[in-house]
C-alpha cells in the first residue's frame, strides 16, 4: 500500500466534502451548536462555581460567627460542605446535574448530597443534556455518517467505483484513503473546537496540569469513538446495497448505539443491581440506628459497649474512678457517633456498592455500544461521574466525623463541672480545619472506566476489521 | 499476444452469459465485439477488468490470469464504459490528474495533462470546468485523455460511442484508431456497425455468449457487414 495514493486519495476525498454544498451546511450547523454547548457550558459552570463560592463563604462565616454554645450543640447545628465545581464540567456535565452538590454536616446523622443543579436551575431541566459531549458524542457521529456513507456506495452507483479499480489501485488503499479524509474533516473541525475549549477551560481557572491531562485523554478518547463510527460508516457503506439502504442503516445503526442501548443498558442494570428506595434506605437505617445491623443488640446496649472501650483506652476502665460528668458525657457521645457512623457506613457503602454495580453493569453494555462505552469514560475523564461525586461525599463524611469528633472531644474534656452548661466559643470554632477536596488523579479515573476503555478499543478493532473486510469484498457492479 | 480468453465460461445462477468464449487481441488490433443486448459482451470485458470471476476458463493480459495478478493486469489496460462516470464536482483535468495519479501513470506535469485532453479533443475552456457542466461527448473525451495518459498496452471499451451525435462518435473513432496505429490492443464492444467496420481490424459476432462469427474488418464491406451481422440475429 502506497501512502502517497493513501494522500491523493484523501485529497480528492476531501477536494469533494468541500466542494459539496450540503456538507458545508452540516458542518457550519454542527460548529454552531458546539459552540452553543460551549457557552452554555461556561454560563453553567461559572454559575455553579460563584454559587458555590458563595456559599461555602456563608456557610464558613455562619460557622464561625455562630456564638457561644456547647459544642455538641455546635454539632446539631452543624455546617455545609460543598462540591468544587470541574471546570471540565463546561464540556462533559456528566452525571453531576443530577446529583447533590452539597452536604449538611451535623451530629448523629450522615446526610445524602442535597441540591443537584437539575433541583435548583430550572436552565438546566430547560435544556436537558445539551452540552459539548452532547454534540461529540451524538450530533458528530451523524455528521460523520453524512459524510461517509457514500463513500463506497455512491462510487459504484455512479460509475466511478469501475473507473477507479480499473486504474489497478487496490482496496486496502482506497479504503485508507477514504477513511483519511473523513478523520482529516474531523480532524479540521475539531482542533479549533478543541483550542477554543482549552482556551475557555484556562480561563475558568482549570489551567492545571490535571485538567490538561484529562483534556489530552479525552481527545484521544473521542479520536478512538469517532474512528470507530468512521469504520463502520465505511463498512456499512460498501456493505450495502445502495446510498439509501447505507445511509438508513447507518442512521438505525446510530439510534440503537445512541438511543436504544444507553436505556436498554440502564433498565438491565437496574434489574441486574436493583437499588432500593430513598425511604427503603431511611427506615434501613432507623432500623439499625435502634437494633444495630445484626438486628439484635439495642441502641443502649451498643453504644454502653462502645462507651467502655473508649474508657478502656482514656485509662478509666477500673471501677470507682471519679470522672467529671461533662468528660463521661462527651464520651458517651463519641460512643453514640461510633455507633451511628457504622450504621451509617454500613448502609451508604451497601448502597454505593449496589450503585457501582449498576455502573459496571452499564459499561459491559459499552461492548455493545461504543456511545455507551464513550459516554461513561467522558464523564469520567471530566469529573462527573458517580465514582468522582462518591469520593466527595466519602470525604464530607470523613471530614464531618472529624468535625464531630473534635467538637464531642472539646466537651469531653474542657466542659468540666459546667457539663452541658459549657459554652465554647470563636476559638474552638476556627480550630475547625477547612474542608478541603482533590478530585481522584486521572490514573484513578482510567481505572474505574478500564471496562469502557477496553470496550472502546475492542470497537475500534472490530470497525477497521469490518471496514477492512468489506472494502475487499465490494461489488463492483 | 496482449489480451486471450480460452474457454471462458460464465454463470449467473442457472442463466449462462458466457459459453466457452475464444477470442485473442494483439497489439495493433482492434477487435470489434458486435452482438445484441445480452449476447455477453460486457460480461466479457468485466471478466477482462477482473470486476466479475469467471465460472471456468482462462482470461489473460499479457499471459497473466487475471483472476490471479488482478493489479498487474490492470497496469496494462485502460477502460472507457458506455458513460465514462467522473467526479461531478472535480473539474476534467483534476480527474485525469486523480485517475493517472492512481494509475501511476503521472508524473505531475500539468502542462501534460492539459496537451493530453488537448489531444481527446476536449475544448480548452471546459478543462478547468466541474465535470459536472460536461457533455456525455466530454466525459467520453476524458476517459480517452485517461487512456492516452496510462499509455495502456489494451483499451477495454464497452459500447464507448453510444448516445454520442456523430460528430462527437467520429473523433472518437479517430482517437481509437490513432492508438491503434501506435500499437495499443482495443477490445470494443459495440452496436455501431459502421464505426467497427471503420476502426476495426477484426470483427466478433456474438450470440447468446459465444462468437458465432469472426473475421477481418478489411474483408468485409459495410454493406456485407449489416448483411452478416443481421443473418445471425435471425438464425
Amino acid at each position: 500500500m502506497s501512502r502517497s495514493l493513501v494522500a491523493t486519495i484523501a485529497r480528492k476525498e476531501l477536494r469533494e466534502i468541500v466542494r459539496d454544498g450540503r456538507l458545508r451546511v452540516l458542518v457550519v450547523l454542527v460548529v454552531i451548536l458546539g459552540a452553543a454547548a460551549l457557552a452554555f457550558g461556561v454560563q453553567q459552570t461559572l454559575r455553579a462555581q460563584h454559587a458555590r463560592e458563595h456559599a461555602q463563604e456563608r456557610a464558613t462565616d455562619q460557622w464561625q460567627t455562630q456564638g457561644d454554645k456547647n459544642p455538641h450543640v455546635a454539632a446539631h447545628y452543624g455546617t455545609h460542605v460543598f462540591a468544587p465545581t470541574s471546570t471540565a464540567t463546561a464540556i462533559d456535565p456528566g452525571v453531576s446535574a443530577f446529583l447533590g452538590q452539597s452536604v449538611k454536616v451535623e451530629a448523629h446523622r450522615r446526610n445524602l448530597a442535597s441540591h443537584s443543579r437539575a433541583q435548583d436551575g430550572a436552565g438546566v431541566q430547560g435544556l436537558g443534556a445539551f452540552s459539548v459531549a452532547s454534540v461529540l458524542l451524538l450530533l458528530v457521529p451523524l455528521l460523520i455518517i453524512a459524510i461517509g456513507y457514500g463513500a463506497w456506495s455512491r462510487e459504484r452507483e455512479r460509475g466511478t467505483l469501475r473507473q477507479l479499480l480499473s486504474t489497478g489501485v487496490d482496496r486496502k488503499t482506497l479504503l485508507w484513503g477514504k477513511g483519511a479524509a473523513l478523520l482529516v474533516v474531523l480532524f479540521a473541525l475539531l482542533t479549533p473546537a478543541a483550542a477554543a475549549i482549552i482556551g475557555v477551560l484556562w480561563w475558568l481557572g482549570g489551567g492545571d496540569g490535571d485538567t490538561m491531562l484529562r483534556l489530552a485523554s479525552l481527545g484521544i478518547g473521542y479520536g478512538v469513538y469517532f474512528a470507530t463510527i468512521a469504520g463502520l460508516t465505511l463498512y456499512v457503506s460498501a456493505a450495502a446495497r445502495s446510498s439509501r439502504a447505507a445511509l438508513v442503516a447507518l442512521v438505525a445503526v446510530w439510534g440503537v448505539f445512541c438511543l436504544a442501548m444507553p436505556r436498554v443498558a440502564s433498565e438491565a442494570a437496574a434489574v441486574i443491581a436493583p437499588l432500593p428506595s430513598r425511604a427503603e434506605v431511611g427506615r434501613a437505617v432507623h432500623s439499625s440506628l435502634a437494633n444495630g445491623l445484626d438486628g439484635k443488640t439495642r441502641r443502649e446496649k451498643g453504644i454502653e459497649a462502645i462507651t467502655v472501650e473508649l474508657m478502656k483506652k482514656e485509662g478509666l476502665s477500673g471501677t470507682g474512678m471519679l470522672v467529671a460528668g461533662s468528660f463521661m458525657a462527651g464520651l458517651e457521645l463519641q460512643a453514640e457517633a461510633q455507633w451511628e457512623d457504622r450504621v451509617y457506613d454500613h448502609h451508604i457503602r451497601a448502597l454505593d456498592a449496589k450503585i457501582a454495580a449498576q455502573e459496571r453493569a452499564v459499561a459491559w453494555f459499552g461492548v455493545l455500544s461504543p456511545y455507551v462505552a464513550m459516554r461513561a469514560l467522558s464523564a469520567g475523564l471530566c469529573g462527573t461521574d458517580y465514582h468522582h461525586h462518591s469520593r466527595f461525599t466519602e470525604a464530607a463524611e470523613a471530614w464531618r466525623k472529624g468535625l464531630v469528633g473534635q467538637l464531642n472531644e472539646a466537651f469531653a474534656k474542657k466542659g468540666g463541672a459546667k457539663g452541658w452548661d459549657y459554652k465554647a466559643g470563636p476559638d474552638l470554632w476556627q480550630k475547625v480545619p477547612p474542608f478541603s477536596y482533590s478530585a481522584p488523579a486521572i490514573a484513578q479515573a482510567a481505572a474505574t472506566h478500564l471496562v469502557s476503555i477496553v470496550a472502546l478499543l475492542l470497537w475500534l478493532v472490530v470497525a477497521i476489521g469490518l471496514a477492512l473486510a468489506s472494502a475487499r469484498r465490494v461489488r463492483v457492479v | 499476444m496482449i489480451l486471450e480468453a480460452a474457454g471462458l465460461i460464465k454463470h449467473y445462477g442457472d442463466h449462462v452469459a458466457l459459453r466457452g468464449l475464444d477470442l485473442q487481441v494483439d497489439a495493433g488490433e482492434v477487435f470489434c465485439l458486435l452482438g445484441a443486448n445480452g449476447a455477453g459482451k460486457t460480461t466479457t470485458i468485466q471478466l477482462f477488468l477482473g470486476f466479475i470471476e469467471p465460472t471456468a476458463g482462462s482470461a489473460k493480459i499479457k499471459g497473466l490470469e487475471v483472476r490471479d495478478h488482478g493489479l498487474q493486469t490492470k497496469r496494462a489496460l485502460a477502460y472507457i464504459p458506455e458513460n465514462v462516470m467522473l467526479y461531478p464536482n472535480l473539474t476534467g483535468l483534476e480527474n485525469l490528474d486523480y485517475f493517472t495519479t492512481l494509475a501511476g501513470c503521472n508524473d505531475g506535469d500539468e502542462q501534460g495533462l492539459r496537451a493530453i485532453l488537448d489531444r481527446a479533443g476536449l475544448p480548452p475552456d471546459f478543462v478547468e470546468r466541474p465535470v459536472g457542466t460536461y457533455s456525455k461527448g466530454m466525459r467520453q473525451k476524458v476517459g480517452i485523455a485517461m487512456a492516452i495518459a496510462r499509455k495502456a498496452e489494451l483499451l477495454l471499451l464497452d459500447e464507448p460511442t453510444s448516445g454520442l451525435d456523430p460528430k462527437a462518435s467520429n473523433e472518437f473513432s479517430n482517437l481509437v484508431a490513432s492508438l491503434r496505429d501506435e500499437g495499443v490492443a482495443v477490445l470494443m464492444a459495440t452496436h455501431d456497425l459502421f464505426r467497427s467496420r471503420e476502426v476495426g481490424t477484426r470483427i466478433g459476432i456474438m450470440k447468446r455468449g459465444q462468437l458465432v462469427d469472426e473475421f477481418a474488418a478489411a474483408d468485409v464491406s459495410h454493406t456485407d457487414l449489416e448483411r452478416i451481422y443481421l443473418q445471425h440475429m435471425h438464425d
